[in-house]
């Protein structure tokens, strides 16, 4: 009998065209009755154990007739069709499926979700209590959270208690730097995000039910804080290194790799922070499409000379305009992508953030068709429908799991949840190896390679990309810009010397508040 | 001491709900290339069981002939004379 070695193995897949996650009780049951039917198998095996027992005590008085029931009794129970040699299979696939409704489940059990309603609202009791209720939420948090991630969370807290919100950034990126994936496997960041900021809102005063966009809120209350980062340009570069023509996701998030500026070890050489690459794309028939890869966060700080910081994470958190997007869509601009022909954007952490904002600024002005990120959390801004939409994410990386909310997917959107550690794998990846885009990368290698593209929840992912990326012998031309808000290349164009008329402005969002 | 064809009857019972079993397990309205991995190792499985009951029948006759043995009482010994006439 022949099982299937590969079915589920590391991977998840939520969202896509079908049947949604209500399918699990089907699977759950198909469990069920493979066990059961391997329990019946387990029995035939036993009372064929013990007719051959009973056989054996006639063999002195029947002897002849004795040893052919032997024989023929034994050959039924040991032989390589044996019901126990069955029922053994049955089980080893039982405990596959097992594994893989559990996969799935994992994105938002009952369990996940009484927890986290649980931790809202003691959040927002601690909260509304002033920062004496901090025990009680550190209590319940203790409930969920363990080692590292636990320390991270308290040290978050003491800091909160000190006013001192410098640290908690600290705090967090310094413990949870560190702290195995393995704390982060079943969503539990995300539920702590989720529990943090409902008790930042109730410190606010704002006693009441768990808010749903509790992290946005709070986001927005944070960026209103933070003074005016300053006017930003976007640069064309001369030169730029030309990159592959990408033939799947897995190249995509290379080039979004090789645009990381020099502080990233898979930045192409002389890759400014801030960078942002527009492949033109040239199909053997003549169709040309676009592809545009955006790199993720580049530095902590806020309002930094680079957009890709800590502010334009806040706002893209917050669903405020942001100068990363506003960027990318002026780097389109100056690249001169026309309406009509197709677009696929692609981004790794704060890029991917950026990909879909840029996706929903450019409804009617762009024609993206698909948008692929990595390591990315939600935002506020949707994806418009009717593009198909890819999100790449670790169970042990903890920054998609910033957004407070479970991984839910739609027609056009599909998360496809990978597993850095597999049983027998030696070590646990730390939380910046489970973020790192190399690893996304091979994730998406090995998920294509494994024939993933082909399953009906990726397949119109992968036929929309497809269309974009176009066939053997598409070319590539690589455009490169840079954004920046350096105060001397925005006073000054370097290409003329002279100084500028005016500065950008950031997008206003549709439909965002 | 009990018959070891009722013992037959019963692993046969049993290997046949298990078939059906895998046949109910089949069942499942999930559509994807991993459901299908999943519907072709249950109809393995179910060939595989299907196999299994074969080999249990081919012990039905043996069986069978040792329980007639039995109800007809004790065979001649080891050194007893037949006479036929």
């Amino acid at each position: 009998m022949t099982l299937a070695p590969e079915w589920g193995a590391g991977y998840s897949v939520v969202g896509g065209p079908g049947p949604t996650r209500a399918d699990l009780d089907d699977l759950a049951d198909a469990v069920d009755a493979l066990e059961r039917a391997a329990g019946r198998l387990d029995e035939a095996s036993s009372a064929l154990g013990v007719a051959r027992r009973a056989a054996v005590d006639l063999l002195i008085p029947h002897h002849a007739e004795a040893s052919a029931a032997v024989r023929a009794l034994s050959a039924a129970r040991d032989g390589a069709s044996s019901p126990a040699h069955v029922a053994g299979r049955l089980r080893d696939l039982a405990a596959r499926l097992r594994q893989v409704v559990r996969g799935y489940d994992e994105a938002e059990s009952w369990v996940h979700r009484l927890v986290r309603s649980v931790l809202e609202v003691d959040a927002s009791v601690a909260g509304s209590a002033g920062f004496g209720g901090i025990p009680v939420l550190v209590g319940r948090a203790l409930v969920t959270l363990d080692g590292v991630a636990l320390h991270a969370v308290s040290a978050a807290l003491v800091s909160l208690r000190e006013r001192d919100p410098g640290a908690v950034q600290d705090a967090l990126v310094r413990d949870l730097e560190d702290a195995p994936g393995r704390l982060l496997a079943d969503g539990r960041a995300e539920v702590a995000v989720d529990a943090l900021a409902q008790y930042l809102l109730a410190l606010g005063g704002r006693l009441g039910l768990p808010r749903r966009d509790a992290v946005p809120a709070v986001a927005r209350l944070v960026a209103g804080l933070l003074p005016d980062a300053g006017p930003a340009v976007v640069l064309p570069r001369d030169h730029p290194p030309q990159l592959d023509a990408p033939r799947d996701p897995a190249d995509l998030l290379r080039n979004v790799g090789a645009t990381y500026g020099p502080g990233s070890p898979s930045s192409a050489p002389g890759t400014p922070d801030g960078a942002i690459t527009i492949q033109r794309l040239d199909h053997p028939d003549g169709r040309r499409t676009w592809a545009v890869e955006i790199p993720g966060t580049e530095t902590w700080a806020v309002n930094a000379d680079s957009p890709t910081d800590a502010t334009t994470n806040l706002r893209l958190m917050a669903g405020l305009p942001d100068d990363m997007s506003t960027a990318v869509v002026e780097a389109m601009r100056q690249a001169g992508i026309p309406p009509d022909e197709p677009v696929v954007l692609a981004g790794h952490s704060q890029g991917g953030m950026v990909a879909m904002k840029v996706a929903a600024l450019t409804v009617g002005l762009v024609d993206v068709r698909a948008v692929v990120t990595a390591g990315s959390p939600d935002i506020p801004a949707p994806v418009p429908r009717g593009v198909a939409t890819l999100h790449v994410r670790h169970g042990e990386d903890v920054v998609p799991q910033t957004d407070g909310e479970p991984d839910d997917g739609t027609s056009d959107t599909v998360v496809l949840r990978g597993r850095l550690r597999l049983s027998g794998d030696d070590g646990l990846p730390s939380l910046a190896e489970a973020h790192a885009v190399g690893a996304y990368v091979e994730t998406v290698d090995r998920a294509w390679g494994q024939g993933l593209d082909a399953s009906p929840r990726l397949r119109a992912f992968d036929d929309a990309l497809t269309e974009v990326l176009g066939p053997d012998g598409t070319t590539a031309t690589t455009l490169q810009f840079q954004a920046t808000r350096d105060p001397d290349l925005v006073r000054t164009d370097p290409a003329t010397g002279l100084a500028r008329p005016d500065v950008l402005r950031p997008l206003l969002d549709a439909g965002v508040p | 001491m009990q018959r070891t064809g009722l013992l037959l009857a019963q692993a046969l019972d049993d290997v046949e709900a298990a078939r059906r079993a895998l046949a109910h397990a089949q069942q499942v309205p999930w559509v994807s290339a991993s459901a299908d991995l999943y519907r072709a190792a249950l109809a393995d499985a179910a060939a595989a069981a299907t196999a299994a009951r074969a080999g249990v029948e081919a012990a039905v006759l043996p069986v069978a002939a040792l329980d007639l043995a039995v109800v007809r009482g004790p065979g001649p010994g080891p050194g007893t004379r037949t006479w036929t006439w």
